[in-house]
């Protein structure tokens, strides 16, 4: 995967954790070569290429992380949507220009997860319109986070940290027995002391965050960035930060940006129906926090 | 230049460890000795409420179970500006950019610390 990837084991023997970290590597790279966006090659471009023409077989991790983000889509009634490449590509945060809001609108009907079909007994997946285009990268890194996880465990490593950029799963915990140590990063950083909003400690669960900081730029005081509403085609703007913490990565992954697009309103109550945990910090800069999540938060308060 | 080397006495080489030895010394000292950034921690009735780094001013109404304070930062140096405590030697005491103002009546401690903040210092990772 093209960003930061970190494993943390806790074992007695050294060789164990080699061995176990290196597979773990391994097993997110296979992970990630078939499911990315821009190369020719992927699971996922084949899919791609083939809409609303023929159904794709592919394996079966791929048939997997497809089917958890349609279940996603659903739940957040298509505020998370995995087709919506079509919108994606027409996005460059590289250059302050917005796309054309004709452009946008043409390509609007094509982002429905509902057109997405998948047959589980042959690891068949098939885009039903023409130039639909599906793009997991809004849940690919908690999926990730999980698969190395999994082989950790199976390669005999029983507490560890996988980090994939803001994607964090923890499992068992420090030595002693002490949970791990996460921090929620501050979404309008003024220097290196406010880098951290608040802090919290974490034992089998995994947290991820989305923030309207990661790619953007900023018109006539307007801040585009990567986080778009599927329903317009535009920057959601409510939120500034989303972070969910959830029992699997692929869930708070995806779920923090079904978040982020419904707003702090609806996003919580779409959080506490999941029965997940979530931090959201607002546009006006208020935080929002679960019920549970309210004595465990160590906050650093800044304006 | 090999040659010179091989002409060196016991205490030609000493001299030369004894250098390394500071110039290592040395980086370790100002390392140290220069301090990665103060934090001013405001604790009330015995638990942190607040952190900030003391190089970024701004202004901080508080509000304690005993009286409502308003602390300021400016300039690398922290003071309590306002108070409704009866006495207000929290007030009186002025600037300062390191140790501690203490207002007993509101039961708050304004600490200068050095070095990373709490949060900071322990984390394991960071999500975002």
């Amino acid at each position: 995967m093209d960003t930061y990837v970190s494993i943390t084991v806790v074992s007695e023997s050294e060789q164990v954790s080699q061995d176990a970290i290196e597979q773990a590597f391994a097993a997110i790279e296979t992970f990630g070569n078939r499911i990315n966006f821009y190369s020719d090659k992927s699971e996922l471009a084949m899919i791609n290429r083939s809409a609303g023409t023929a159904g794709v077989s592919v394996s079966t991790e791929t048939l997997d992380i497809i089917d958890k983000a349609l279940f996603v889509a659903d739940a957040s009634n298509g505020a998370f949507d995995p087709t919506i490449g079509p919108l994606i590509q027409l996005w460059n945060f590289h250059e302050p220009v917005k796309p054309h809001p004709d452009d946008i609108k043409n390509r609007l009907p094509l982002v429905n997860y509902r057109h997405v079909s998948i047959d589980k007994d042959g690891d068949v997946v098939m885009l039903k319109e023409k130039n639909m285009l599906l793009d997991l990268g809004g849940i690919a890194k908690g999926y990730a986070a999980d698969i190395a996880v999994d082989v950790l465990k199976k390669n005999g490593i029983s507490s560890g940290l996988v980090v994939i950029a803001g994607d964090i799963r923890t499992f068992g915990s420090k030595p002693g027995g002490k949970p791990w140590n996460i921090g929620i990063r501050n979404p309008r950083q003024k220097n290196r002391a406010d880098e951290i909003i608040a802090k919290m400690q974490l034992t089998d669960k995994a947290i991820s965050t989305s923030g309207d900081y990661e790619r953007f730029f900023i018109q006539d005081g307007v801040r585009y960035h990567h986080l778009l509403n599927p329903g317009t085609g535009f920057p959601a703007m409510t939120i500034r930060s989303v972070s969910i913490i959830a029992d699997k990565g692929v869930f708070a992954d995806a779920f923090s940006t079904a978040v982020f697009v419904l707003g702090p309103e609806k996003g919580m109550d779409l959080v506490n129906k999941m029965n997940m945990e979530a931090v959201i910090i607002d546009n006006n800069g208020t935080i929002y926090t679960t019920e549970a999540l309210k004595d465990k938060l160590y906050f650093e308060k800044i304006d | 230049m090999k040659k010179s080397i091989k002409n060196t006495t016991i205490a030609d080489r000493v001299l030369f460890f004894v250098l390394i030895a500071c110039s290592i010394a040395g980086m370790v000292i100002v390392q140290e000795a220069i301090p990665q950034g103060a934090y001013v921690n405001i604790e009330i009735d015995g638990s942190l409420a607040y952190t900030f780094p003391l190089d970024s001013d701004r202004i901080v109404p508080v509000s304690t179970p005993d009286g409502d304070m308003i602390i300021e930062i400016k300039d690398e140096k922290v003071r309590v500006s306002e108070s409704d405590c009866p006495k207000k030697f929290c007030v009186s005491q002025g600037w300062i950019a390191k140790g501690a103002i203490i207002c007993l009546p509101n039961k708050t401690v304004i600490l200068v610390e050095q070095g990373m903040p709490y949060s900071e210092k322990k984390l394991d990772a960071i999500s975002g």
